[in-house]
């Protein structure tokens, strides 16, 4: 009885960090990547470059944004 | 729409313009025949103050000229024969300072600047006092001040990648307070986030009783709105307007077709000017050096050729001010027949 509430109480500490530490990181942290991406192609957008330059560079602020949700 | 004849067009023009002081020339029919320009000899042509890091916006009043650097967070102010007056802002984040600023819009006195990286609409006196502002939840992209109690202000689509197609509002009105009052103009959405940020970027442009928004690809319809955000008037670019067309590549392998109206433009005397996007050697749509002059009805009324690529336009009656290629700033006159 023991060994079981012992091991239900490792499983929801596991749970508990795998599941929901991470889930409340990532609500805090993904306005942050979103808002470095708009930041990021509202310079991009004022830099003058030629339009298929610009679309480069406007890939490069998504993928930036992927790897910014992704870290987390 | 009902056709203007030819004559009618150059009467109302030379009755707009054609009197304009130090514009140097005498007849509508003068400006729009010949198509040329002649450059104003600057004063102080060889400052570092005609020169600029990046810069983002550029504007005018009756007295003055206005040119917002987003890098060095500054508006420097010239007169209109581009004699260096003085300079406002600094980089920062408390009343007066600007990070990354790229629009601002001049009423009734005030500056109304777009603070994109405080994601703030700030408001200041013509020397850059601090009067006001007020906070916006995305980063705004165009302001406009439409009255003492109305300021319209635009942002890109938000739209993340791999996110459903939601179309949303592109322009949202506010007091000079932050009170929000409406918004209007649905985006455009094809689903790819990079080209849907193309084909949604646009300009806003003051018109009688309320102010044009005009996409600069893939929407020949230019749209009036009044002061509540209801369309008042829809016309159609002139057919014989060039239209650059650039295929484009896109998720999933696919090609998408952005179609350039303008690289920037502007209003005066009742036109609208189109700085025409060209083509690059390596088959880009870069900076053009041609303006497109159209009528209020969308009708193509002529060119103007000037001498270098621009990237910025104001124009003042006969009067043109750009920002080169080069980021440096040099005026422009149409010349006489």
């Amino acid at each position: 009885m023991k060994k079981n509430i012992v091991l239900a109480a490792a499983m929801a500490l596991l749970f508990t960090a795998v599941v929901l530490i991470p889930a409340s990181l990532l609500a805090g942290a993904v306005p942050e990547c979103e808002q470095e991406r708009q930041k990021c192609r509202t310079d991009v957008l004022g830099n003058e470059e030629g339009w298929l330059r610009t679309m480069l560079m406007l890939s490069i602020c998504d993928i930036a944004w992927g790897k910014c949700v992704l870290r987390i | 729409m009902k056709k203007r004849p030819a004559g009618f067009l150059c009467l109302l023009w030379f009755m707009v313009v054609g009197d304009f002081s130090g514009a140097g020339f005498r007849s509508a029919e003068a400006l729009i025949l010949t198509g040329r320009v002649r450059e104003l000899a600057l004063e102080n042509p060889g400052t570092d103050t005609l020169y600029f890091a990046k810069p983002a916006a550029i504007g005018h009043d009756d007295e003055n000229l206005y040119i917002l650097d987003s890098i060095d967070s500054e508006i420097r102010v010239f007169s209109k024969s581009g004699a260096f007056r003085y300079a406002t802002g600094k980089k920062g984040q408390g009343p007066a300072e600007f990070d990354g600023p790229n629009d601002f819009s001049l009423y009734g006195g005030k500056i109304y600047v777009s603070d994109a990286g405080n994601r703030r609409i700030q408001i200041l006196d013509r020397k850059g006092k601090y009067l006001g502002g007020f906070k916006v939840t995305s980063f705004p992209m165009k302001v406009l001040a439409l009255d003492e109690n109305a300021v319209v202000v635009s942002h890109l689509p938000a739209a993340l990648p791999g996110d459903a197609a939601k179309e949303e509002n592109l322009v949202r009105c506010f007091t000079p307070d932050g009170n929000y009052v409406w918004e209007a103009v649905r985006s455009l959405r094809d689903g790819d986030p990079v080209f849907d940020t193309m084909q949604n970027r646009h300009v806003l442009k003051a018109c009688s009783g309320g102010f044009y928004f005009l996409r600069m690809c893939n929407d020949p319809w230019i749209r009036c709105l009044d002061r509540r955000g209801n369309i008042s008037r829809t016309v159609r670019v002139d057919k014989k307007y060039g239209w650059k067309t650039l295929s484009v590549p896109a998720q999933k392998g696919k090609k998408l077709t952005l179609s350039g109206l303008f690289w920037d433009c502007d209003v005066s005397g009742g036109f609208l000017y189109l700085l025409v996007p060209e083509f690059s050697e390596s088959g880009d749509l870069i900076a053009g050096r041609r303006l497109a002059v159209l009528s209020d009805d969308g009708s193509l009324v002529g060119w103007l050729d000037l001498p270098v690529r621009v990237n910025k336009i104001s124009i003042d009656g006969g009067r043109i001010y750009v920002i080169d290629t080069d980021y440096r700033l040099r005026i422009f006159l149409a010349e006489e027949k």
